[in-house]
């Protein structure tokens, strides 16, 4: 077979085989056309909403009482649920964040409030609490005795740049999970600030 | 065959019309229903893999003819199923997903019409042909191909298998010559489309020896090409000696093999459920086939035994990958399972033969569903997060994006193959300290992708930041709140990372640089970078630079020294040339901040540039 012949001969396969599919799949065809014109005409919604509008912006204190709803946001890690109305369990290691107060160039005091519980010191012993702003330590403090406390540090102005601090608490043991109480206990903190 | 098959299609009685009507719904029915259930992934959008093609960019035909040629991911070479499929629906549709689902539909729709009429042409009878076309159309393995525009090549090659096999019965049941040549066209066109093309001439080789031997020499002619490429892709492409894609020639081919033979039957992604009900329903499958194989005639035997050959032979390629096994590598062999289901369903009774294929689709149907389901999904979440992003650039042009609350299935499907810069986004970072996406092995570590620390605190202070939380399709500022509530969180350290094109970086950079162009930056004759230490002594200096292929200068070296200590020299003479490690010297560990210096070799000039070029970069980083 000369190529030419074979060329015609190709192509007549070529007409009768597609011809042969187009007669089973030309309805197919003719859908699927449709169906392409459509996708090129139209651009589907993808359903995103996109706010451009901010919220108002969040108010942050110097001082947080723990259990004020509105401090909630500022409590970033290790505190438990607000008890009584008045005050919330931490866990060993706790962090909020804290507005950074008027006059911060100048430095400032931080204050924790908070009571170490009798079974506590009972089970523990002596308790060592130390806290960081912005990652500077301030010194430790021990704690021997049952009741109410007040853990008061100066803050050196260095630690205070920016409209808010990150304030770490540390202390060196916890009541570990276990018995009536699935949570890991520290302190009983009632207000943490700024001044 | 045919008189076996009588209880499917009783003829007497039968008026011509509705025996036409029959016919014409043999012929269509089966790949309607096959089309329909994976009907999602006509309307699918394109998703992680699917961004890196569609960035392949033609600025001239010499560059359409490199990038056709050029070796890509693992070495492939895929011009027309990835390549030009990519290229050219690109330039016609840009991000418009439909009309490539809608190919790749439409050769689904002829594979299933080739499979039919070869199913036909082996079994004689119609009704097997609508089954195989039913036990390949619906088989599980088709997810992927048909939901993920990245998977043409699968369909694709497919097409070229069949097509070539039909073309090769026709030319044996007529000697029409130029039915042979057409069938050497498609055998050849597979080469565009998938490597596992290698294995047709030894799939039509195994059909002559069972039932056509004078076709036998013009087959094993075939294999001279496939052995020729085959030789040429060793010789080409370094074979991996580590991970996935290291080839293993001992007995894990078994297993592997045998873990094919699994997902091939349907049930092996429902292993989630439990090991035994899987391994009980392969076993039961497989005894099934074995049973109807003992009972059937002579030509459902050669049939199922072609089938069965066609199986082991098109997944050969792919069974020494022992550690990078993936559903859609039996896309082709599954349709030498469905000629084999095809030939000996007509071999046992009709209720045996009813209960397997429930069994079979029974497994099949539901991972079809829920997998493209997944798969359509992950593609709408990726077409969403880029639609947000893009309405977010419209109305910051100037800034840059940080995105919060960014979810594993949105980093993956959209972000992690840079598909924003696929929709022409630029300045989009993840946002420090504001998600818990999860690094997964093998892929680059999430912070690749997320603006540093530092570079945000300075952009929020001068307001360069814009920050938006994602929440699945809504997309909310929240730069205040995030510069009040998360700011305060952050620790400004130096970088371990600096992209010397990003102009928030331009703080890391220190003398000998020229500004920024496009998505780089020129050094001078020397150049310096402030990094972060190193934080151990197996940690490795990166380089990521350009070659100026435009330019066409010669090789570029470089000299590159820590803390004036020599770690190495670069050189980058193309654009494959452009990445290099370097070790850290043990002085520099522990360090809070270490100085890259880069120094040329020599400089160059473009005409009409006045300046005296070293090296284009880049990025400049630490890596474990």
């Amino acid at each position: 077979m000369s190529l030419g012949a074979a060329g015609t001969s190709a192509c007549a396969t070529w007409r009768s085989l597609s011809g042969w599919l187009w007669s089973r799949e030309k309805s197919s065809l003719a859908g699927v056309l449709i169906l392409l014109a459509a996708g090129c005409s139209s651009h589907r919604d993808s359903g995103v909403t996109v706010v451009h509008e901010e919220a108002p912006a969040p108010k942050l204190a110097s001082v947080v009482q723990v259990a004020d709803p509105a401090a909630a946001i500022q409590l970033l890690q290790g505190f438990h649920e607000v008890e009584q109305g008045s005050w919330r369990w931490t866990q060993k290691q706790f962090s909020l964040l804290l507005k950074t107060p008027p006059g911060g160039a100048r430095g400032a005091t931080l204050e924790l409030k908070f009571a170490l519980p009798e079974p506590v010191v009972a089970r523990l012993g002596a308790v060592t609490l130390t806290a960081s702003v912005s990652g500077s330590p301030l010194g430790p403090q021990t704690y021997t005795r049952p009741g109410d406390h007040v853990y008061s540090r100066t803050v050196p102005p260095a630690a205070l740049a920016g409209e808010a601090v990150k304030v770490e608490f540390h202390l060196d043991k916890a009541l570990p999970p276990g018995g009536a109480d699935g949570r890991e206990l520290g302190l009983v903190v009632s207000s943490v600030g700024l001044e | 065959m045919g008189g076996s098959w009588a209880w499917w299609f009783p003829r007497s009685g039968w008026s011509k019309v509705r025996s036409r009507l029959a016919a014409a719904l043999w012929w269509i029915l089966p790949p309607l229903v096959c089309l329909l259930a994976f009907r999602r992934g006509l309307f699918a959008w394109f998703q992680q893999d699917d961004f890196s093609w569609l960035r392949l960019e033609m600025r001239s035909w010499a560059d359409f003819w490199r990038l056709l040629a050029e070796p890509h991911a693992q070495g492939t070479i895929r011009p027309l199923s990835e390549r030009f499929f990519f290229i050219a629906w690109r330039r016609l549709f840009d991000l418009n997903a439909f009309p490539y689902h809608l190919l790749v539909f439409l050769t689904q729709a002829a594979n299933l019409a080739l499979l039919g009429a070869i199913a036909r042409r082996l079994t004689g009878s119609q009704p097997a042909a609508a089954v195989a076309t039913l036990a390949w159309g619906l088989n599980a393995a088709l997810v992927s191909p048909l939901v993920w525009a990245s998977a043409y090549n699968q369909v694709l090659c497919t097409f070229f298998y069949l097509a070539g096999f039909l073309l090769f019965l026709r030319h044996l049941d007529t000697g029409r010559r130029a039915l042979y040549l057409w069938q050497w066209g498609a055998f050849l066109a597979g080469f565009g489309a998938l490597e596992t093309i290698v294995a047709y001439p030894a799939v039509i080789a195994a059909w002559c020896c069972l039932a056509a031997r004078r076709g036998l020499g013009k087959a094993l002619l075939m294999m001279i090409p496939a052995a020729g490429y085959a030789a040429l892709h060793l010789w080409v492409i370094p074979r991996a000696a580590a991970g996935p894609y290291a080839v293993h020639f001992d007995s894990s081919i078994l297993s592997t093999l045998w873990d094919y033979w699994t997902r091939v039957l349907g049930p092996q992604p429902l292993s989630h459920l439990a090991p035994a009900p899987v391994a009980a329903v392969v076993i039961a499958l497989s005894a099934g086939l074995a049973a109807a194989f003992a009972r059937a005639a002579g030509g459902a035997r050669r049939v199922a035994l072609f089938g069965l050959a066609w199986f082991v032979l098109t997944l050969a390629p792919v069974l020494p990958l022992r550690d990078h096994r993936l559903d859609y590598y039996v896309t082709i062999p599954a349709v030498g399972l469905a000629l084999a289901i095809a030939a000996l369903a007509g071999s046992v009774p009709r209720p045996a033969a009813m209960a397997w294929l429930a069994v079979y689709f029974g497994c099949a149907l539901p991972v079809i569903e829920r997998s493209t389901q997944a798969l359509y999904r992950r593609s709408q979440a990726a077409r969403r997060l880029l639609d947000g992003v893009s309405q977010i650039r419209e109305r910051h042009p100037g800034k840059t994006i940080l995105l919060a609350g960014v979810s594993d299935l949105q980093f993956y499907a959209a972000i992690y193959d840079e598909g924003l810069r696929t929709a022409g986004i630029r300045g989009a970072y993840l946002a420090p300290a504001a998600d818990a996406i999860s690094g997964q092995p093998g892929r680059l570590p999430v912070d690749t992708y997320r603006l540093p620390a530092r570079v945000t605190l300075e952009a929020l202070d001068r307001g360069k930041a814009v920050v938006y939380e994602v929440s699945g399709s809504r997309f909310e500022n929240i730069t205040t709140r995030y510069r009040i509530l998360t700011a305060p969180l952050l620790k400004p350290e130096p970088l371990r990372r600096v992209n010397v094109g990003e102009p928030l970086m331009a703080g890391a950079l220190g003398p000998g640089w020229y500004g920024i162009q496009g998505e780089h930056r020129w050094m001078g004759p020397s150049a310096e970078v402030r990094l972060a230490g190193p934080r151990s002594p197996q940690e490795k200096l990166r380089l990521e630079t350009f070659y100026p292929e435009h330019l066409a200068p010669d090789p570029i070296r470089l000299t590159v020294s820590i803390n004036s200590v020599a770690v190495g020299r670069a050189e980058i003479r193309d654009r494959h040339s452009g990445v290099h490690l370097f070790p850290v010297p043990a002085s520099a560990v522990g360090l809070e901040e270490i100085t890259v210096r880069l120094e040329a070799e020599r400089t160059f000039r473009a005409s009409p540039d006045p300046r005296d070029l070293g090296a284009a970069f880049g990025v400049v980083e630490l890596v474990d």
